[in-house]
């Protein structure tokens, strides 16, 4: 089989031969230890924002979403109730879903807080 | 094969999602290498600039990793980084002439200082420095990283056609080196 032959077939078995020569006789870049600790070093500070990880944003938006449902809920359950009805249990109750929206979206703050040694 | 594709895509998903800098790490360390290795033979021995075009690519990567979309390779995404830093390189730095450097200047050797540079390897070395800087690109693209011609079109954005033609004017340099 001759360069000078055109076969598809002949031109993959010289393309194979040409990457085998060019593999072997081409320039290897030198090892450098440095290349990846240079390139990380480069690499911009990180932002308050860029530290936080998916499953840190859904707990925020959850209780986010949780302490807008329960201001809505609230404020339509007092709209439409005598405030002479309004209890202690009913101020509780609703102190303790506020709470609990605001304990959601501190889980992450507090993983990462026992977390460290 | 498929488990480094598996493991790619994992570390992309990281870099992602949480901006995972030991997952960009690590994906440094699978590429820097044979992108190192383009670079040189692009840029016909030049280490200095290597090294730099390299860590822009690499930079630029990093900054730029939430828009990859996957619908390429990583491997052509960040090669298309690369010769476009070089291209912005050639543009900013018309002074360096490529292809007027002496063979003398040229660095073929290997990084073990054990192997001999052979006549064939300063034949290859010559014949890649002469090559128009297009037909080098697309032969080391071909030949060294052995990608097909539809990614080589999407990575330099040169038509199909263009691509072909430099191939086989290159092939037809090539060739001649393995009838020696």
């Amino acid at each position: 089989m001759k360069p000078t032959d055109n076969t598809p077939r002949c031109r993959q078995a010289i393309d194979a031969e040409i990457s085998a020569l060019l593999d072997k006789e081409l320039a290897k870049a030198n090892t450098n230890p440095w290349f990846i600790p240079r390139v990380m070093n480069r690499l911009p500070e990180q932002s308050r924002w860029g530290r936080v990880s998916v499953w840190q944003w859904v707990c925020y938006i959850l209780g986010v979403a949780a302490l807008i449902a329960a201001a809505v809920i609230s404020g339509k359950w007092l709209i439409h109730t005598e405030l002479s009805l309004l209890t202690l249990t009913t101020v509780a109750f609703t102190s303790l879903m506020a709470v609990t929206c605001a304990a959601v979206m501190m889980v992450p703050s507090l993983v990462r807080i026992l977390r460290e040694p | 094969m498929a488990n480094r594709r598996l493991e790619e895509i994992k570390l992309l998903a990281l870099c992602m999602a949480s901006d995972n800098r030991d997952a960009f790490s690590r994906l440094v360390e699978i590429h820097q290498q044979g992108l190192r290795r383009f670079l040189l033979n692009l840029t016909n021995g030049n280490e200095a600039l290597t090294d730099d075009l390299a860590q822009e690519t690499f930079l630029k990567a990093w900054l730029a990793v939430r828009s990859f979309h996957g619908l390429s390779g990583f491997k052509t995404w960040l090669y298309r980084i690369a010769i476009n830093e070089f291209s912005t390189y050639r543009r900013q730095a018309a002074r360096y002439d490529f292809a007027g450097m002496d063979a003398g200047d040229l660095v073929i050797e290997d990084a073990s200082a054990s192997v001999r540079v052979t006549d064939t390897r300063m034949d290859v070395a010559s014949v890649m420095r002469h090559l128009p800087e297009k037909e080098r690109l697309v032969t080391l693209l071909f030949y060294l990283e052995e990608l097909p011609v539809k990614e080589i079109v999407k990575i330099t954005g040169m038509p199909e056609g263009t691509v072909k033609s430099h191939l086989s004017r290159a092939r037809g340099h090539l060739s001649k080196l393995l009838t020696r």
